[in-house]
Formats: structure tokens, sequence, C-alpha cells
């Protein structure tokens, strides 16, 4: 017979991993510039995107990730992507394996700003798909109880089915830690936005109605203590703010640290 | 190559890092000489568990772990979290905070517990 604990972390764990298991796209996660040696975490990233033109609406996308903090500038993933582009009679796929790599340049509060990198590969697994590579700067402020995140991305496909130009990629966030909530030593949540943009090709940004941007407000919390690790979760809702996109996409991101 | 057209995308891009950038001015400078606080985890505890600094400081926060176990510092009232392997050591700087007590846990072990008082 499984020890309790053993039974209770392998439960936990494939939920996790599950958690939405379906349909298409999105990398909705805006990164910040931490690291931690030996943190060892699951997650799951989503997006459903509703409007009213079906050739607009059910857009999904869900991701199974396992992380590990290699040294204390250096973090890997190891993620799972599987999609469902918008419109009707569309399927769901396991579009692609990707190598996440954030490093950590400085330690937070030490500077005027914290800084960091973000490099990841893909291997597409659709016929027809392309690799890519996409890369950039992590940098985030603390002022004024308010933490703010950038990220400034450059996609670029790889191999026979590239696309040519590399795109350009921007997301930020901000949560106002001046408003956290706690609920006693379990429970933490604080509000803030997201906002995403994918202008386009360098050099070649489409028009404005045709760009993909979308956002919104999210609430960020934790969850400590729960099985044998702490659940840091964050969602809400995207406002299309295009033509292009949805009119409303919801999206989430749960990372279940484990202790051990 | 139609400059018009490709002003209002440049603009857009550079308002978007300049507003970044400029939004560090807005912060309250660095501080020359930091304080350094030290705590040690052992036996499951913080050593000290109250630990005290001036409003204003910008403080270093290096905490070893004599323990046998992993363990990971972490406070939701001044936003840190790190995980301190056994036999290691890690740094944090927080601050300047304004006066009040903010506490810090051991992720991996709920019960230990300490308390940073800004005065």
């Amino acid at each position: 017979m499984l020890a309790p604990n053993f039974a209770g972390r392998t439960v936990v764990i494939v939920t996790l991993l599950l958690a939405g298991a379906g349909t298409a796209r999105a990398d909705f996660k805006v990164w910040t510039p931490d690291v931690s040696k030996g943190e060892f975490a699951l997650e799951n990233v989503g997006d459903a995107g509703f409007d009213s033109n079906s050739a607009k609406n059910g857009e999904r996308s869900y991701t199974a990730e396992m992380e590990y903090g290699v040294t204390s500038w250096w973090q890997t993933e190891l993620e799972l992507e599987f999609e469902r582009d918008p419109g009707p009679h569309v399927g769901t796929f396991f579009s692609q394996i990707t190598s996440e790599n954030l490093f950590q340049f400085t330690q937070r509060g030490q500077y005027w700003a914290d800084f960091g990198f973000f490099a990841e590969y893909g291997h597409g697994l659709l016929k027809g798909d392309p690799d890519e590579t996409t890369f950039g700067p992590v940098l985030r402020k603390d002022f004024w109880g308010l933490s703010n995140s950038i990220n400034l991305f450059i996609e670029k496909d790889l191999g026979q089915h590239a696309s040519g130009r590399p795109q350009f990629l921007w997301a930020w966030e901000t949560r106002i830690d001046a408003w956290q909530v706690k609920f006693g030593r379990q429970f933490v949540v604080e509000p803030g936005f997201q906002i995403y943009g994918e202008p386009g090709a360098f050099g070649h940004f489409a028009n404005w109605s045709d760009q993909d941007n979308r956002g919104g407000p999210q609430l960020f919390g934790k969850i400590f203590d729960i099985g044998p690790g702490t659940l840091e979760w964050n969602g809400g809702i995207l406002i299309g703010m295009t033509k292009a996109v949805p009119v409303v996409t919801s999206r989430w991101q749960l990372e279940y640290e484990i202790h051990y | 190559m139609n400059t018009h057209a490709l002003m209002p995308r440049r603009l857009a891009i550079a308002a978007v890092i300049g507003a970044f950038g400029c939004l560090g001015t807005l912060s309250p400078p660095a501080w020359a000489d930091d304080h350094t606080i030290a705590i040690t985890i052992k036996d499951h505890q913080f050593q000290p568990a109250e630990v005290t600094a001036s409003a204003g400081e910008k403080l270093k926060i290096v905490v070893r772990n004599q323990d046998t176990t992993t363990s990971e510092f972490e406070s939701s009232d001044f936003h840190r979290e790190k995980v301190v392997l056994s036999g290691g050591e890690i740094a944090l700087y927080v601050g300047p905070l304004s006066a009040g007590s903010y506490e810090f846990f051991d992720d991996f072990h709920p019960e230990t517990r300490g308390h940073l008082t800004i005065k």
C-alpha cells in the first residue's frame, strides 16, 4: 500500500498537470526576474477566448510544465503545449514541446530595478508548424506599493516551415501590493492587471485593428501549506482591444511549488 | 518607405520602453550603506526570530540554513521568497520600509515564523 504522503503528492501532481487539458494557444504569462535555486514546481497556464463571431470564438490553450531552479541565477522549465485555434469544428492538439529558461541578473530590490532574461526553444509537433525561439529582457520595478514587470520579447520561427521575419511580443503586469489581503496564515490575494501585445514583425507592424492586443484585471494569490506544497495562482480576464482577437479571454496560471 | 506610417509605431515602442524606464526615476534613491541582518535557521527556528531596523533603511537580510532539511524564507508582508538549501545561504534586499511589523516564515515549515519590526 502506498504511503499516504506519496499518494497525496501523486494526486496533486496529476490533477495540476491535467487541469484544463483540452485546447490551444496562448502564452498569457508575465515573467518576473526571480530564480530560486532548488525550487521545484509544476505549472499550468491556460486561456479560453470568447466571441459572438464564431470565427473568433473557441480559442483555447493549456500548458503542463515542470520547473526547477538549477542555480541561484538559472531556472529551467519543460513545457508541453496544447492548443485549439478559434472557429467551429476545430480540434485540440498537442502542438509543441518547449524548453523555457529564465536568468536572474540582480537580486530583487538591490538596485533601482530588477533585471533578468528569458530564452526558450520550442519544437513544433504539428505538420507544417515551425520550431521557434523566443527571447528578451525581463524587468521589474517596485514603487508606491506597486510591483511592475515588463517583458520585451523577440519571437523567431526556425526550420523548414519558418515564416521569416522576427516578431515583437510584449507584456506588462502591475500588482497592487499595497492592497494585499491576508486571510489567516494560509491565504493571501492582491489585485492587479496585465496587458499583452503582438504588434507583428519588426519593421512591418500590422495595422492596429489587426494586432493581437489584450488587457484586463487580474487577481494574484497564494495558498500556503496545501498538500505537500504551496499553490501560487493568478487569473482574470483580458479584454480584446482590436478586431483581430476575441472580445473576452479568460486566462489563468497555477504554479504548485513542491516542498521536499 | 512611408516614414509617416512608421512614426506612430516607433513612438509606441519607444513609449512602452521609455515609460518603464521613467518609472524608475520616480522611486526613492537607493541608500549607500545597507543595514545587514543575519538570520539562522536551526532546529526549524529562526535565530533571532525578532529583528528590528529603522524606517527608511535599505536592508540586506542574510539567511543561513543550518538544518538538514530545505527551507524557504518568505514574507507576504515585504514580498520576498527564496529557497534556502540545507547548509546554504541566501541574501535578500528589502526596503526602505515604513514603520510597522512585518512577518516572515519558512514556507516549507509553516510553524517557523519571525517578525521584522521597523521603528
